[in-house]
């Protein structure tokens, strides 16, 4: 009966076998695209952007994703780069109403502030996904339009 | 349903950083040349053409700044052509040096006539590093400006006068 699913985990695990956790096989890809689909919906984030020095991205089977990049400093950690466009506009309002920054980060540079939102996110997705562990999420504020 | 819950906890991740994360990102910052802040979380870096972007901006601002003019031949002879080839394409008329904690900002305008230069380059100055303090935390040390050139509004009028 559930076959197919047993044979879709096996088909994927050579290239997850890292990212194993309670018996799910997690690729590096799909951590990729549960990150970047949290990253957009973090306010004053405009896009993903594929890196200033080398194309920042997570390969997989079929699709890739820039912008987000999956490593592991360790055989059994897990660390994950975001590469982020930050929308002008909306840094420029948070500048001129700072008291509009959530609690914790208020009184930090409007930058960092929503690098910590982006950081937060990642981390959410991390729990969500029950990623076993997660070494650092380094934000990387790439560009301002 | 488990994303709400997670949602609605609002707790920073772990505050027990390994150390040895520190230390990695320390040699990164040797690579990559732009703000870098390790929040024991992992490190943000601002790149360098934003900090640039958000100096250009602060000075658009001023009234009595007509125009950030790129830097061309002239900042080539005056020795800036090492600072050149490092600059963003985009922001023209903004060179910016950014370390860990602090920054340096050249700036090339042409001024409106009649404006006292000096008073508005020191406001031009003021909000540079204001506004880069408020948004990237960096410590503005020095504004470097240039007036390159006056701008007559009357300017186009005498010049249709020859055709």
């Amino acid at each position: 009966m559930d076959l197919p699913a047993n044979r879709a985990a096996a088909a994927t695990s050579s290239a997850a076998e890292r990212s194993e956790s309670a018996g799910v096989f997690l690729s590096d890809v799909t951590i990729a695209q549960a990150t970047e689909e949290a990253i957009r919906q973090v306010p004053g984030v405009l896009d993903l952007s594929a890196g200033r020095f080398v194309l920042a991205a997570t390969f997989g089977a079929g699709r890739h994703v820039t912008g987000v990049v999956v490593h592991h400093p360790t055989p059994d950690a897990t660390g994950i780069e975001v590469h982020a466009v930050l929308s002008e506009r909306y840094t420029r309002a948070l500048y001129v109403h700072p008291e509009d920054v959530a609690g914790a980060l208020r009184g930090q540079p409007v930058l960092i502030a929503v690098a910590e939102e982006i950081r937060l996110a990642v981390h959410r997705v991390a729990r969500t996904l029950r990623l076993p562990s997660l070494a650092g999420v380094d934000v990387f504020i790439d560009d301002l339009r | 349903m488990s994303d709400m819950q997670v949602e609605s906890t609002p707790a920073r991740p772990n505050a027990a950083p390994g150390s040895a994360q520190r230390s990695s990102a320390l040699a990164d910052a040797q690579i990559v040349e732009a703000v870098q802040l390790d929040s024991g979380h992992g490190k943000t870096v601002i790149a360098d053409s934003v900090v640039a972007k958000i100096a250009g901006e602060a000075a658009r601002e001023i009234e009595g700044v007509h125009e950030l003019v790129p830097m061309g031949a002239g900042a080539t002879i005056a020795g800036f052509a090492g600072r050149l080839a490092r600059s963003d394409q985009r922001s023209s008329g903004v060179n910016v040096e950014v370390g860990q904690r602090e920054a340096a900002v050249d700036l090339n305008m042409t001024v409106d006539y009649g404006v006292n230069i000096p008073q508005l380059a020191e406001a031009v100055r003021q909000n540079i590093m204001e506004r880069i303090h408020a948004m990237t935390g960096l410590v503005v040390k020095e504004v470097n400006i240039n007036a390159t050139d006056l701008y007559f509004p009357g300017e186009e009028a005498t010049q249709s006068r020859v055709q």
